[in-house]
Formats: structure tokens, C-alpha cells, sequence
């Protein structure tokens, strides 16, 4: 018996020291993943440097173009009403709470562009001695101009908030201080500067990437912006008079931007990059609008969503031009047929008052699974179709703003000439134009860019007793559904606190230096 | 037989041979009494009987003694006896362990004779991790728990059963759904991570926070399940909690939260034994909330009409032609049927031992289209197969089925059902007179704006979890005189398959054309090693040592594969296979944790009044970057027993035990996902055509390379005693200090790190070690037993707990930690600051309602807000409660406004036995915590201009009803009304008749008809009967959000715990 438990014993123990051994090598402990690339082992080439690059170009944004961007840019200009729930209202009658959930998932959007742009711009410079030149520089390139954007929509938005860039360490500290508006605006200005340099010159097509030509329009509204008129101009110059080489020009025909397979045209200078999905994992890829705007009840998107709860408002309406073909692809009207919505049930007419405005969205809505089937088809709340963040016809209408400055009207040639590009697209070339008044302008950029949460930016640039009355006379009240009706008439007063909007309470809560008086960045 | 035993400790080994040595003299002695009794007295009766326990099985060794004298017989194997008495006469039955039973024999000639457990805590056998000790040894709080006193509850899990069941264990039920989420908390919140507690089931650890298992489908919610769901509890033979550090201490890095040592069956030497145990039960929904009918529905829309600047419905033109509607609420609620078969063998002979069991167990929710399906098999082996080796093996393969209804989801998305059912208007018809589902009508305005049918979509949504989980524990043991060497290989196999099937449809409005398919297979294998030696030896009758060193390793791995498909042909069958291949994606994930261990202890005990024990583990893991991976937990711990001082003699007639424990030890929490300490990226779907491959990487976590263990040391002060016989007292104190606590923060997002489930695309946090906290607390267990010699055996075990605990720090970056909830804005809720409480409510004070423009123009608004009635504060809007008196009310007006902490939780068990009538009655319950009732900012906000809202709001202001502390309705809530104010928040406290049941057994009735029946028992329970409480929402017991200790006590509508009806038998062959 002693012996065989000796035998056995040596045994027990010689596995046992074998086990401990294995157990105490290094590899044992090693916790890398292997499903998923690290900080460690990525960013070492340019394939892989590209693959990250991409993702700045959609997700990330996709807080922003839910309903966040519209809510701001069109409800409170008052392009749209919109209902769809308490914090859509709150827009709609400007009353907007430090906890309205837009407003935070809007905010928390925007950085989340910064938080992945530093991470590249820390990762790609880390690496530096893998990558050959041309990569670093256009990541760098990329991630900067995307960073330079989100800065751009939340120093308009939100005034003076905090600049974090690469180098903040969060495992040290969070407590960051807002920065004056002014180094906000350097700061994006130096970081467009960087990308106009390093971009490629021009994309090539079908490519989703921003180019060179990008860069300068978005420098030429930082400087249209902040009333640089000067420089606005020269930006817009460099694009008008060299088309061809940065790859940019307008489309003939207004309808063409809408479809999901010409996303990433000539006219398409930056747009969000999207993907209609509803695999798992597949969270954020794909362009949410259409579930907000499309008249509910309809069936156009095949899915559950399709909620109109943008409703285009009468004040848009009023300002409308006869015979402008963009009105029907902006928005539906009775009568208005869609042979693109539908298709298997031979097209789309928009036959009722489905809302209390009398007119629903068609901007951005481009039907069901079937009628997109070549382009990847759509699922609820997810389409494949761009969002424009610059078209060219951007470009031109900014080049006029920036001819006018502080005028009140040109008669530049120039300047004449580009208007009409963009008015004889829209089938006004007949209606003859000697003389661009401020307000001309204006009326043109909401006709071109209703819906594409631009106008409420656009009257902030005007002088604020001009913005606040354009504001507080605009028609914000809604009529019946079903039939045709007047609105029950709603304005609100604009005052200048209303003109930013309030940093998310749970922000503040989490760093009470947000709540203190700005400091400088520089 | 004796072979068999030879592995037992000596103690038991020493009772097992003086029971032997008694057995023998009382055969001596009876065949000296039977000739004495029976030249005595001529006028005898043959009286044959068996004797067993309060659970029926067999207890051999029974001595029946005839009263006043020494005569008496001992029972056999089989537990049965033979003796020859006066008809008169009074026999005195009794056994170790067991209260004795006085029972007359009154001419009757079959006697069966149940024994009752007396719960001699001191004679138990408690396990302790890595071995055993008698419970008079123990030096640490360790509370146990038999599986005789959670059998035939009507649950899925064990976990579940522990409620209310030990001191200083909190256990809530964070949804009624069949196999859903559980929370476990010992001694209070001594983390900012996960709080639950380690399982080690037959050696094999299971992690109580690793309980997720649903893909995504599921929402992004309450998506726990019970942990222990796949265990079948009547396979449970005690369960033992670790409570104090002294004792988690073996556990090192992984005991910080408490370890709960599940034993299951073993055989026992003996005649095989056959039992089946089987109930049904109906449940039911006990509570509704009070949503508005048809009639009310429509007069409210009709008021607010003005205010939206709609037209008034014509259909509500007429308010007595109305019916009341659909109600959403009761159609998605049903009475559900429940049932569990058990079939048990166990027995033994020739140094084998075995248990074997089949359980089935079906639950239907209460909630339409949800229910639970589990199915197990357990084989239990124990082989003597040298007198010098033992081998043995416990199995168990589980397969559950859980169909999920989606509940739970933490926003009030229209995916939710319960969410959808409160707020779909009652003009919204269930089936359309084709028998079809209905829906939201073409008629613009009725309905909810975007809801669908939950009937509909809780009957046709398929949500489904099947787990197939094989776990398992061999082991060999030698002994060598008095050292012991054993080697266990432990493993833990889950396959699991997650699916859900989104249909077409076309309810009214609500519609849709795609349907989809995901499904998702995970793959978990967990093994473990451990070897340990024991030495264990009694020197001169008075010292008692056990030294035990030990080696661990442990591996576990998981692959998860999903799979998607959409534009399937049908809606009846869904197979991968049948979806259009262009829609077609998978994708893959997986990961591995590894950890290695040594440990060590030494227990030394003198002549039954000093005992002390000491260990330490050193542990290193995969979780944390290299240098940062090894640990060392220590533990000591000592007792005195005065009680077995001689000069206690005197006192014993009154506390014939008394026994002081004291306890330290330092343990850890490793409870991080694999990598936290480095940042890895993601894959994402892109656009192909505008990049020239479809998928992208994106940075997804902030990693923290200094990641490392969170720390607790807890100080445990212990008195357990025994007063006049009757009362057991256990009472601990404790004091946990926990730091460097391993969770992850709340940041701004404007780090670009986001909220956890908030749907922003962004970082995750990094985990980080920061903070400190304390927890004092009491647990108190009080039992009482009214002894042997009664025909009533009556027993009450009362358990009582009570903790604070204070935060002491947090880290120099921030001086509090704001808990924001995923819904609606990501509204700050809860907020932990230094010297209070861990997650106390945070917001605004109501305090009262404006009712004149008198007082409006003299009081302070809503910053930013005019004196307006459609766009700013007006009469009827909620005066907030201006703090900081500064003319505005902001957000600086917030402060503390609830605790969710109770002052003390408590349970109280009874049980009685009369004859072959036994009863029972359990009590349990909260006292002194605060809810946060979320559903009714989704049920009385008022800001939706569509919808259903709660009853209450009828009773809104209006310039004719002023009396009233419901604000008036106004279009997107101007005032913000709504925003997070004491206005929602309730008191939690209740009581629960958790369980109450009534039983017969009538073996003793039908033993001459069926002879081999020992057990035959009937009874009838009611679980969860009723809630004492004040609170209005469905259910007081709201445990934390997924966990978080942050979000503790925020009600947002989750699948409240049915009432259960069942009928049952035991029975044993």
C-alpha cells in the first residue's frame, strides 16, 4: 500500500510541478486579445492606418445626424416643426433644458469626432517610424480636418466650450475648463490649415475621403463665420477657378443629390459616410433621417419607423419660388409623385395632408428595402445615403456672401454669375438677376439647403438685431391634419441668450470647471 | 462500511466509532431487557415501525427507548424496528442530530415516527473552501443554508431562494421574467463595480457577475439572467455563505464580494433510495398600475387639445358612447403555468456511493410569449477504490430555454413591452374583426405616434436563450497516516445559442416589410486544477492542527459567432439558410482569462475552547499589463467557546453555549474585462464602394495601463450562542473598508468616452482604481426551536441585517461621481459624494404648485424661463424649491433627495410540524429605502402630445382643480415639470408574505398497501401571497440596474414578480 501510494504520489506531484510550471509561464498571462487589434500592434501600415481613418467619416457622427443636427439647424430656424417627443418640442418652442436628450447625445456626438480623431493623431504620430510620409500626413490630414469640424458645429452651437485634443490623458485628469471662443476658432483654423496642406488634391471618385478642395470650403465658412470676409473669399476663388483640379463641380440636375447611388458625386465635398445595415454589430452605420422625416403611416421606409415628425413649416413654404424644381425634392406636396418610393407598387403620390402642416419631408427619404436594392437595400432606421455636410453649391453661395461682407447687396459680376449657377440648376434661370441683397441670399441658401441643417447657421452670421427678427417674425404654428388649413398662428421672441445653446447639466456634473468663466487656450 | 469511513476526519471518525461500540452494548442491553420484560409482564404487543427525518429518508441507528426505562431496540439500515412493549407504553425515539419524539403506543402495532432536524449548529459540518471544519470550530461568519429549507420554492434559481433566507445577504429579484436577472449582495455595497458574489458549486468557481447571455435583440436594458439558473435546486445539499474576509480570504482575488459554496447530494452507504418530487403552480400578476381607460383617455386629450393646437377629435366628441377600451396593461399579462418533476436515486454499498437525479422544470411568465424550460441530469459518484485512493466525480448537464419577451429595456423604447403597454393609447384595438392584429388606425391622431401592438409584438417577436452547460468535478484522494493529498480537475462547458426573429407585419399604421434574423453561438470552456495537501492531527486529546497548502490554475475561454440574415420568405421558419444572402454578415468575437494560485492555511483548535486560523493566497491573473499582476490575501482569525470553560459551568442551565469570533482579512476584486489595461479597437461596418473595403477600425476603449486589484480589509466580530436551550443568537459585526475600487468612471463625453448604454458612439471608460469606503453593519440570526418531547416541533429563524456605508474618498480629479440614467437626455440621477452614502438620488426639491401670478411673479423660475403659458412657467407649473436662493432655479438647487439603502432588510422563517401535518410561513422584507419611480415620469410627465398616461393625471391642475399635486399639462413640459425631483421619488419599504405553505404526509397512512413507501407527502404553497407597502409601481423590490451600484432603486418598469400557487408531493420509495 505504501508503495503504491509513492507510486501514485510521484505521479500526483509530477503533474502537479508540470501544471505549475505551464501555469507560471510568461504566455499564460498574457491578455492580449485575439479577436481584436490593439494600440500595441496596430497603425503600422498604411492599410491600417486607412482602416481607422474611415470610421471617422460616419459613425461617430451618427448622434449628430440623429435628429440633432436638424433639430438645431432647421426646428429652430424654423425650416420645421417637429414633435416626435418631449426634447424635439423643446426645440420647437425654445425652451431647451440643460437635460434635453438631443442636446446631449448632439454634444456627446461631436466629441466623440474629437475623441477618435486624437486617438489617431496620438496613435499615427507614435508609429510615425513604421509609416511612410503620405500616410502620416493625410491621417493627420484627416483627422484634423474631422476634429476642425466638430469643433466648427460646437463653437456655433454651444459658444465657448473646451478644447481636448490628443495630448489630454484622462487617466490623470478630467476636469478641463471651457476655452474663449476666439482660440476655438484659431484652433480649428490651425488644424484646417494643416489639412488644406496635406490633404490629397482631389479624391478620386467613388472615394469617400475628404480631399484638399474640403478643406478650403470649410475654412471658407470658419472665415465667413467669424465676418473674415477677405480670406472667405480668396478660399472660394482657389475652388471656382480650379474645378477640375480639386475634382469638384456641381451635378446638372437638383434630383440626382438624393439618390443613394450617386453618394460621393462632384458637388459632395465632405459628406457623412453611410451604410444601411441591421446586422449585429452594425449599431450607428447607417443614415437615420429618413425614420424622423418620412410621413408616418405611409409605409415608404418598410419599417416600423418613418415617423414625420419634421414637418416643414409654413414659413418655409411662404418663401418658396414658383417654378424652383428643388421644392419637390425638399418636400411633398399633394399631388407630388415619386416613382423612386414604392417602386413595387409602381411609385409614390402624396395624396393627403398627412401633416398639420400640409407637407412632409422628401430630402433625404428614399424609400423602402426593394427600392434601394441595388445600393444595399434599407432597413429600419438606416439608409445608405450620404449626408452632405459641403456641397460645392455651398462654395458658390459662400463666395457671394463673402463679395457682399458687411454690404447689404453686390452687383458683382462674379459673384452674379455664381448665384445663377445655382438658381439655373434650380430651373430660375429664367428670372433675370442684376442685384444680390443680403436677404436674396439668404432665402437662396434655405431654398438650396432646407433640411440639411444649415439655415439656423446661416441667420447667426448675419448681424444679431437682423438674426433675432428674422427669428421672432418666422411662422412656427401648425394648421390640421387632413385638410388644407391656416396655422394657428405661433412666433416666438428671440432673444440674444437664445442664440447659443446650454452645455448637458450631466457634463457640468461631472467637471464643475465647465460652469466657470472661460479661459484662454493659447 | 468502516472502509468506507476511513477518510473521514478523525472527529467523525471517532463518532463513528463510539456509535458503533453504543450499538453494540445496546444489543447487549436489549436482549437483556427483552428477557427482563418479558418474564415481567406477559401482556405485550409487537410493535413494528420505521423512523425517519423530516425530508423521509431512512434513519439508521435510531434508538427507541420505552419511557422511564433503559430498555430499547436500535433501528437498521433501512430504518426500521422491531420491539415488544406494553400497549401502554411510551417509547422515547431519538438520534443524533434530531429533536426526540415522545410517541404513545396506545395499541397500535405499525408506528412510523418522522425525526426533526434540530439544528445543532455546533455539530455541523461547514465547508469552508478547500475543505470542511465543524461548525463549534469555526472561527469566521459563515452562515449555511440546507437544501431542505429551499426545496419546493417555486423559482428557477438558487439564487433566488437565498432570500431573506441569511443575515447580511440581500438577494433582489430584478425581474419577474422566468430565469431573469438576480442581484446578490453580502454585507452591503463595498464596491463601485460588480457586486455579486462568487459561486464555487462542488469546487468549481462561477463568477455571480458573468450573467449575461442574450445578443443585443434583447435591448440594451436589464439584460441580466440568473447566474445559477441552469442548477437544479433540489440537487442542493447545503449551501454555505462566506461572509467576512477572514474566510473569503482562500478565495483571494475573487472574494471580495462574498463566496456562496454550493454542495450537492451525495449517496449514503445504505439500501438504494428512490424519490420523486414534483409541484404545479399558476402564477399570476399581483399588482396593476392605474393607466387611463378609453373614457378618461379621451376627456385628457380632449383638454390638451388647445394646448397642441390640434383640432379636437370628432370620435371624442361624445365621452358616453365610449366603452374603456383597450387595456394594454392586462393583455400582456396572463396566468402562466409552472411546473418541475424530480426524480432522484441515491444509495450505496461496497465503498460506492451514488446520486443520481432528472429535473424538468417548465415556467411560463406572466408576461405573454416569455417562460423558461430547464432540463438537467446529475450524477454524483464517490468510490473507495483502495483503502488508500478515492475517486469520485460530480456531473451536471443542464439545458435551459429561456423565450425572452422584451421587457426590461432601460428606455422607454416602443421595443419595450411593458413600456409600450403603459403608454399605447386605449383607442388602439387589440385584433381588427378579421381576427388579425390591430393597430394605430389610419386615422391621423389615434394612437400612440409611433407604438405598435405588444400584444401583437409579444406573441410574434422571438427572443430566445438555449444554454447547454456540462459542469463537472473529478477528483482523487490519497491518505497517508495523517497527510492527505487530493487533486481536482474542474470544468465548466457552456454552449450557448442566443436568437431572435424579427416578422413582418402590418399592425394598423404600425408596419413592417423586413424581417430579420440573428442569431448568435457562444462557446465557453473553463477548467481549473487545484491540488492540495492536508495534514491534519489530534495531539494528546486536547490539540487539534490542520495545515493545508494548495496550488490552482484556472483557464476560461469564450468564442462568440453572430450571424444575421434579413428578407426571409416566410415568417414560420427562420433558419439562416432561408434569408437573402445580400443582406447575409457574421462576425466573431472571443477572449481568454487565465489565472494561477498558491495558497495556504492553518487551522489549530485547543480542547474545543481556543481555535485560530490563518491563511494567505498569492494569485496572479491575465487581467491586469505585466507588473501588476500578482497579489497577496491574507486571513487570521480566532474563537473562544467560554461555554466549555469550567468556570462557565454554572451558567450553562441558561446559555449552554457561548462563543467568540474574531476575524481580519484583506482580500481582492479582479472583476475587469480582459485588456481593460491596454486600448483595442473595434471592427465597423462600412461603406465599401466609398472605401474600398467594408470594414473599419475605430479605437473603442480608453485603456489604463496601472489597472490593478480593487483592495477590502474586513474586521468581523462574532458571537453565536445558545440561551436557555431554545434560542440561537448569532450575532457579527463588521467593518469593510474597501479602496482602489476597480470600476468603470463617469466621464464627461466630452473625453470622447461615453455613457454606458446610452447609444453614443464613443470610448469606453477605462477602468480605474480609485475611492474608499466603509461598511459597518450588523447581521443578527435569531432561532428559536421548541425542542424534542413535543408534538409540535416549531421552528423560527428571524434574520436581521443592517449597513451603511459611507464613501471616505474619491479620487483627487473629481470630488463626486454623477450617475447619469441611459433615457430620456441622460438625466443625472444619482450622485456619490464623500461622507454619504454610495448612490443617493440627486435633484430638485418640489414645493409646491403655483397658484398665483402673485406669488409666480414673486418666486423663482426655471432659469432662462418668462411668466408664460405656453412656452414658459405659468400657474400649475411645480414650484422647485430655490436652494441656494439666488432667484433662479438651476441646476445648483440639486441636492440629495432619496437613499435607496435600507436601514435594515430582514426574513423571518417558521415552520411547524404536528404529527404528519407540517407548515410553513416566511416573511421578508425592507425597511427605510427609497425608490425612484421612472415609470411614472413615462406615466404622469404629460410631455407626449400622443399616448397613454397614468390615472392620475386626471387629477392634473387646472384653474378649477387646485387642490392637487399633479402640475397642469402643458406642451413639452416648459417648466420641466418632470426633470428629476422628489416628486418621484417613494418610500420602498415592505413587507412580503414571501411564501406560506401547508403539507400531509400520508406514509404512515398507506405504508401497509404500499410497503416500500417511506414518504408520501402533499402540500400547498403560495409564493410571494402579498406586499405590505406604500410604494404605487408594480414592485417595491427594485434591485440596481445591470448591476450598477450607482443606479440602485430606479424603478423603470421592470417584469414584476408573480404571485404563485402551487400543489406538490414528495415521495420516497
Amino acid at each position: 500500500m505504501t508503495l503504491h501510494f509513492k507510486k501514485l504520489g510521484h505521479h500526483l506531484l509530477a503533474a502537479t510541478l508540470i501544471l505549475s510550471a505551464t501555469a507560471c509561464k510568461k504566455s499564460f498571462f498574457d491578455g492580449t486579445p485575439k479577436d481584436r487589434y490593439t494600440e500595441d500592434n496596430y497603425f503600422r501600415t498604411a492599410a491600417e492606418v486607412q482602416t481607422v481613418t474611415a470610421s471617422l467619416y460616419g459613425s461617430p457622427w451618427y448622434n449628430f445626424n440623429c435628429t440633432y443636427s436638424m433639430s438645431i439647424g432647421d426646428i429652430c430656424s424654423a425650416n420645421s416643426t417637429g414633435d416626435a417627443n418631449a426634447a424635439m418640442i423643446q426645440f420647437q418652442n425654445q425652451n431647451i433644458t440643460t437635460n434635453n436628450e438631443y442636446l446631449y447625445n448632439g454634444w456627446a456626438s461631436l466629441y466623440a469626432v474629437v475623441g477618435q480623431a486624437n486617438k489617431i493623431i496620438a496613435n499615427v504620430t507614435k508609429n510615425s517610424s513604421y509609416l511612410d510620409s503620405a500616410t502620416i500626413k493625410t491621417a493627420l490630414a484627416e483627422s484634423r480636418f474631422m476634429r476642425a469640424g466638430a469643433y466648427f458645429y460646437l463653437v456655433r452651437i454651444y459658444g465657448a466650450v473646451p478644447i481636448v485634443t490628443e495630448k489630454n490623458d484622462y487617466n490623470k485628469t478630467y476636469q478641463v475648463p471651457r476655452h474663449i471662443v476666439t482660440d476655438v476658432y484659431k484652433f480649428i483654423i490651425s488644424d484646417l490649415q494643416l489639412a488644406e496642406n496635406w490633404l490629397p488634391v482631389s479624391a478620386t471618385p467613388p472615394s469617400g475621403r475628404v480631399a484638399r478642395g474640403a478643406a478650403k470650403a470649410l475654412l471658407a465658412k470658419v472665415y465667413l463665420t467669424q465676418h473674415d470676409y477677405v480670406n472667405a473669399k480668396a478660399k472660394c476663388l482657389e475652388l471656382i477657378n480650379n474645378e477640375a483640379t480639386y475634382g469638384v463641380g456641381l451635378l446638372p440636375n437638383f434630383a440626382d443629390l438624393f439618390f443613394t447611388k450617386n453618394n460621393n458625386n462632384k458637388e459632395s465635398m465632405w459628406a457623412l459616410q453611410w451604410l444601411a445595415s441591421n446586422a449585429e454589430g452594425s449599431y450607428a452605420t447607417g443614415n437615420v433621417t429618413q425614420a424622423y422625416s418620412a410621413p408616418y403611416g405611409e409605409g415608404i421606409t418598410g419599417g416600423t419607423d418613418g415617423f414625420g415628425s419634421f414637418k416643414p413649416s409654413f414659413d418655409l413654404q411662404r418663401d418658396s419660388i414658383a417654378g424652383d424644381l428643388r421644392t419637390k425634392q425638399t418636400y411633398m406636396r399633394v399631388g407630388d409623385y415619386y416613382p423612386e418610393l414604392k417602386q413595387a407598387s409602381g411609385g409614390y403620390t402624396y395624396t393627403l395632408y398627412h401633416s398639420p402642416t400640409g407637407v412632409n419631408i422628401k430630402k433625404y427619404v428614399v424609400g423602402n428595402f426593394a427600392d434601394n436594392a441595388s445600393t444595399g437595400g434599407v432597413y429600419a432606421f438606416s439608409t445608405g445615403i450620404n449626408t452632405y455636410m459641403i456641397r460645392y453649391s455651398d462654395v458658390l453661395l459662400s463666395y457671394v456672401e463673402a463679395v457682399i461682407g458687411n454690404g447689404t447687396s453686390t452687383s458683382d459680376p462674379t459673384a452674379i454669375a455664381q448665384f445663377m449657377r445655382v438658381r439655373t440648376r434650380a430651373g430660375l434661370g429664367g428670372i433675370p438677376v442684376s442685384n444680390i441683397t443680403t436677404r436674396d441670399l439668404l432665402r437662396e441658401r434655405r431654398l438650396e439647403f432646407a433640411f440639411e441643417g444649415q439655415y439656423w447657421f446661416d441667420i447667426l452670421r448675419r448681424p444679431e438685431t437682423e438674426a433675432l427678427s428674422i427669428l421672432s417674425n418666422a411662422e412656427r404654428g401648425v394648421g390640421s391634419y387632413g385638410t388644407p388649413s391656416p396655422p394657428t398662428s405661433n412666433k416666438i421672441t428671440f432673444t440674444s441668450n437664445m442664440l447659443l445653446f446650454p452645455i448637458p447639466q450631466s457634463e457640468i456634473d461631472s467637471d464643475p470647471e465647465l460652469a466657470k468663466a472661460p479661459v484662454p487656450y493659447y | 462500511m468502516k472502509q468506507f469511513f476511513t477518510d473521514l476526519p478523525p472527529q467523525a471518525q471517532a463518532l463513528y466509532d463510539r456509535t458503533v461500540t453504543k450499538s453494540k452494548a445496546m444489543a447487549l442491553l436489549l436482549l437483556l431487557s427483552i428477557a427482563t420484560v418479558c418474564t415481567l409482564h406477559a401482556q405485550t404487543v409487537v410493535v413494528k415501525g420505521k423512523v425517519t427525518n423530516d425530508s423521509g429518508e431512512a434513519l439508521p441507528g435510531a434508538s427507541i427507548i420505552v419511557k422511564g426505562t433503559k430498555t430499547g431496540v436500535n433501528t437498521n439500515d433501512a430504518g426500521n424496528f422491531e420491539i415488544k412493549v406494553s400497549p401502554k407504553a411510551t417509547l422515547v425515539i431519538s438520534s443524533v442530530g434530531y429533536a426526540p419524539q415522545d410517541v404513545r403506543v396506545n395499541n397500535q402495532t405499525q408506528l412510523n415516527v418522522m425525526l426533526s432536524l434540530v439544528v445543532k449548529e455546533m455539530e455541523q459540518v461547514v465547508v469552508i473552501g478547500y475543505g470542511e471544519q465543524r461548525r463549534k470550530d469555526v472561527n469566521s461568519a459563515i452562515s449555511s443554508v440546507r437544501g431542505e429549507d429551499i426545496k419546493n420554492i417555486p423559482v428557477a434559481g438558487v439564487d433566488q431562494m437565498l432570500q431573506g433566507k441569511v443575515a447580511g445577504v440581500t438577494v433582489t429579484q430584478n425581474s419577474g421574467a422566468p430565469g431573469g436577472g438576480v442581484s446578490v449582495k453580502i454585507r452591503g455595497i463595498s464596491t463601485f463595480g460588480g457586486t455579486e458574489p462568487l459561486y464555487v458549486i462542488d469546487g468549481v468557481p462561477l463568477d455571480g457577475n458573468d450573467n449575461k447571455g442574450t445578443i443585443s435583440a434583447a435591448g440594451d436594458g436589464e439584460t441580466n439572467m440568473s447566474a445559477l439558473s441552469f442548477l437544479n435546486p433540489n440537487d442542493v445539499l447545503s449551501i454555505d455563505i462566506l461572509k467576512d474576509a477572514s474566510a473569503t480570504s482562500i478565495y483571494g482575488n475573487r472574494g471580495s464580494n462574498g463566496v456562496i459554496i454550493i454542495t450537492t447530494k451525495k449517496g449514503r452507504a445504505g439500501e438504494g433510495k428512490l424519490s420523486y418530487d414534483g409541484w404545479i403552480g399558476k402564477s399570476s400578476n399581483p399588482n396593476f398600475l392605474k393607466l387611463m381607460d378609453l373614457k378618461q383617455y379621451a376627456n385628457y386629450k380632449n383638454s390638451i387639445s388647445e394646448f397642441t393646437g390640434t383640432e379636437r377629435m370628432p370620435q371624442y366628441a361624445n365621452l358616453d358612447l365610449l366603452g374603456s377600451g383597450t387595456d394594454w396593461q392586462r393583455n400582456i399579462f396572463q396566468n402562466a403555468l409552472t411546473q418541475n418533476h424530480q426524480v432522484a436515486m441515491s444509495g450505496g454499498k461496497a465503498g460506492t456511493t451514488y446520486y443520481i437525479s432528472g429535473n424538468y422544470y417548465n415556467q411560463e411568465g406572466t408576461v405573454i410569449g416569455s417562460g423558461l424550460n430547464r432540463k438537467t441530469v446529475r450524477i454524483n459518484l464517490d468510490n473507495q477504490v483502495k483503502p488508500w485512493l478515492k475517486l469520485g466525480v460530480n456531473a451536471t448537464y443542464g439545458n435551459t430555454d429561456q423565450r425572452i419577451t422584451l421587457t426590461n429595456n432601460a428606455s422607454n423604447s416602443y421595443t419595450n413591452v411593458i413600456a409600450m403597454a403603459i403608454q399605447q393609447a386605449p383607442d388602439v384595438p387589440i385584433y381588427n374583426l378579421d381576427g388579425t392584429f390591430g393597430g394605430p388606425s389610419d386615422v391621423t391622431g389615434l394612437g400612440a405616434v409611433s407604438g405598435g401592438n405588444p400584444v401583437a409584438q409579444a406573441r410574434t417577436f422571438h427572443t430566445e436563450l438555449v444554454r447547454n452547460k456540462l459542469q463537472s468535478n473529478i477528483y482523487a484522494q490519497t491518505s497517508y497516516k495523517n497527510l492527505t493529498f487530493r487533486t481536482d480537475f474542474g470544468s465548466d462547458l457552456t454552449w450557448g445559442v442566443s436568437d431572435a426573429f424579427t416578422p413582418t407585419f402590418a399592425w394598423g399604421r404600425s408596419r413592417n416589410e423586413l424581417n430579420t434574423y440573428r442569431m448568435q453561438n457562444s462557446k465557453n470552456t473553463y477548467w481549473n486544477w487545484r491540488n492540495t495537501l492536508t495534514y491534519r492531527k489530534t495531539f494528546n486529546n486536547a490539540h487539534d492542527l490542520t495545515v493545508l497548502v494548495g496550488q490552482e490554475s484556472l483557464k476560461s475561454t469564450y468564442t462568440n459567432v453572430s450571424a444575421a440574415r434579413s428578407k426571409f420568405a416566410s415568417n414560420e421558419v427562420y433558419s439562416l439558410n432561408l434569408g437573402d444572402p445580400s443582406t447575409a454578415s457574421a462576425t466573431e468575437s472571443m477572449g481568454q482569462s487565465t489565472q494561477a494560485s498558491f495558497f495556504g492555511r492553518f487551522i489549530y483548535a485547543y480542547k474545543n475552547r481556543y481555535s485560530v486560523t490563518a491563511n494567505i493566497r498569492r494569485d496572479r491573473t491575465s487581467k491586469f499589463a505585466p507588473g501588476h499582476q500578482s497579489g497577496y490575501f491574507p486571513g487570521v482569525s480566532a474563537s473562544w467557546t467560554a461555554s466549555n470553560e469550567s468556570f462557565f459551568k454554572g451558567l450553562t442551565k441558561t446559555v449552554s453555549s457561548f462563543k467568540v469570533r474574531l476575524g481580519y482579512g484583506e482580500i481582492g476584486n479582479q472583476n475587469v474585462p480582459n485588456y481593460s489595461y491596454g486600448s483595442a479597437l473595434n471592427s465597423l461596418f462600412i461603406n465599401a464602394t466609398a472605401f474600398g473595403s467594408g470594414l473599419g477600425q475605430y479605437v473603442s476603449n480608453y485603456g489604463n495601463p496601472d489597472v490593478t486589484w480593487e483592495h477590502q480589509r474586513q474586521t468581523n466580530l462574532g458571537i453565536d450562542m445558545t440561551i436557555a436551550k431554545h434560542f440561537d443568537v448569532t450575532v457579527d459585526l463588521y467593518d469593510k473598508v474597501s479602496d482602489k475600487f476597480l470600476f468603470a468612471n463617469t466621464y464627461p463625453a466630452f473625453t470622447g468616452i461615453g455613457v454606458p448604454n446610452s447609444g453614443t458612439f464613443s470610448l469606453s471608460a477605462p477602468y480605474v482604481n480609485f475611492g474608499k469606503m466603509e461598511n459597518k453593519g450588523v447581521d443578527v440570526s435569531l432561532s428559536y426551536n421548541n425542542g424534542g418531547g413535543h408534538k409540535l416541533a416549531w421552528r423560527s429563524t428571524l434574520v436581521f441585517s443592517h449597513y451603511k456605508n459611507i464613501v471616505k474618498e474619491l479620487s483627487s480629479a473629481t470630488s463626486n461621481i454623477s450617475q447619469a440614467l441611459s433615457v430620456n437626455g441622460n438625466p443625472t440621477i444619482t450622485r456619490t459624494v464623500v461622507g454619504q452614502s454610495v448612490g443617493l438620488f440627486y435633484g430638485y426639491q418640489v414645493e409646491s404648485i403655483f397658484q398665483s401670478l402673485a406669488e409666480l411673479n414673486a418666486s423663482a423660475i426655471k432659469s432662462g424661463n418668462t411668466i408664460n403659458a405656453k412656452t414658459g412657467t405659468y400657474l400649475g407649473d411645480i414650484k422647485f424649491r430655490n436652494l441656494n436662493k439666488d432667484g433662479l432655479i438651476d441646476a445648483a438647487d440639486r441636492t440629495i433627495i432619496g437613499d435607496p439603502n435600507p436601514d435594515f432588510t430582514y426574513g423571518f422563517t417558521n415552520t411547524f410540524s404536528y404529527g404528519n401535518f407540517d407548515a410553513s410561513l416566511f416573511l421578508t422584507g425592507s425597511q427605510g429605502n427609497d425608490i425612484f419611480n421612472y415609470t411614472r415620469i413615462w406615466g404622469e410627465a404629460m410631455t407626449a402630445t400622443a399616448g397613454n398616461q397614468m390615472a392620475s393625471v386626471a387629477n392634473r391642475w387646472t384653474p378649477e382643480n387646485i387642490n392637487t399635486t399633479m402640475p397642469r399639462y402643458a406642451n413639452g413640459d416648459p417648466n420641466d415639470n418632470s426633470r428629476i425631483s422628489d416628486r418621484f421619488i417613494e418610500d420602498g419599504s415592505y413587507m412580503r408574505i414571501q411564501n406560506i405553505s401547508l403539507g400531509y404526509n400520508f406514509a404512515p397512512m398507506v405504508a401497509k398497501k404500499w410497503k416500500g413507501i417511506s414518504r408520501l407527502r402533499f402540500y400547498a404553497s403560495v409564493q410571494n401571497l402579498y406586499t405590505f407597502t406604500h410604494y404605487s409601481g408594480y414592485d417595491p423590490e427594485v434591485g440596481p440596474i445591470n448591476g450598477n451600484v450607482f443606479l440602485n432603486g430606479i424603478d423603470l418598469g421592470r417584469y414584476p414578480v408573480p404571485r404563485t400557487i402551487t400543489i406538490g408531493i414528495n415521495a420516497e420509495f
